[in-house]
């Protein structure tokens, strides 16, 4: 079963804020659904004294002057368990 | 899982660390106290030790500067599924080691003032400022749980305020089809 990704309107601000470049947007529209929408159970983190939130990360190279991406996102499952809810995400970038 | 438990050693060493030079600073207390001076021997004894402390200090702050860029370097390779626990244990290495080279200082000034003065000062003064600038960049840039943003936007969760990543990010990049 696939898990459709939602985002809260907190979330959309955080992710626009961030100016990414398209190539980042993609991964984002595609590791998400792809990665992490088709088996939650085997990529989602619980966070240790949260245990309200699960975490899920994935890192990108490359891209804009070759920067290394960090990206965060906690999410909780929707009360029908038909979706994934992302509740507040982060983003970091470093030169490798 | 091996960094994780060197973390957890590193924070036990730095409070056995800073035990010790409480005890110091409790028998300098009680001696003055009694409006006595350490004897000769004592001091020497006293100098001796911290000498080993601040060597010591160094080298851990040698430690600490690998165990910095190895974190850095795993969590950005996403290899950290811990993220929040993994910042805090370098939180408080940081915050600990601050504070025994503040207390160090305190002690290395007294020892100065009555002619004594241990080797490897500047040393330690420029490991206590990289520390304060660890410490400052992890609080900046580690990806932090937001507990008020987390509830701010549960609420929003709750109240049914929420759309597919789709739709947002057709909107985000084509903003004129939407």
């Amino acid at each position: 079963m696939s898990y459709s990704i939602q985002l809260t309107p907190e979330v959309e601000e955080k992710i626009a804020g961030w100016n990414l470049t398209k190539r980042l947007l993609d991964e984002i529209r595609f590791r998400l659904p792809d990665d992490l929408g088709e088996n939650p159970a085997a990529k989602l983190y619980t966070v240790p004294n949260d245990p309200d939130y699960m975490e899920y990360s994935f890192s990108t190279g490359g891209g804009e002057l070759d920067r290394e991406h960090l990206f965060v996102f906690r999410v909780v499952y929707s009360r029908d368990r038909t979706a994934l809810v992302i509740l507040d995400c982060d983003h970091i970038s470093v030169l490798p | 899982m091996a960094t994780a438990l060197l973390l957890r050693i590193r924070e036990s060493e730095s409070r056995a660390v800073q035990k010790e030079i409480e005890d110091w600073e409790a028998e300098q207390e009680l001696t003055e106290s009694f409006g006595a001076t350490f004897p000769q021997e004592r001091v020497l004894e006293l100098l001796s030790q911290i000498q080993t402390v601040i060597d010591r200090q160094l080298l851990k702050y040698e430690e600490d500067k690998h165990l910095l860029s190895t974190g850095l370097l795993a969590l950005m390779q996403n290899k950290i599924h811990n993220i929040q626990n993994y910042g805090e244990s370098l939180r408080k290495i940081f915050e600990n080691n601050i504070e025994i080279n503040r207390n160090l200082q305190e002690l290395i000034q007294t020892f100065s003032s009555r002619g004594y003065s241990p080797n490897r000062i500047e040393e330690l003064d420029l490991a206590t400022g990289d520390y304060r600038r660890w410490k400052e960049k992890l609080l900046q840039k580690w990806p932090w749980l937001d507990h008020e943003q987390l509830k701010k936007s549960f609420a929003s969760f709750e109240r049914g305020h929420f759309r597919a990543l789709k739709d947002f990010l057709d909107e985000l990049q084509h903003p004129a089809n939407s």
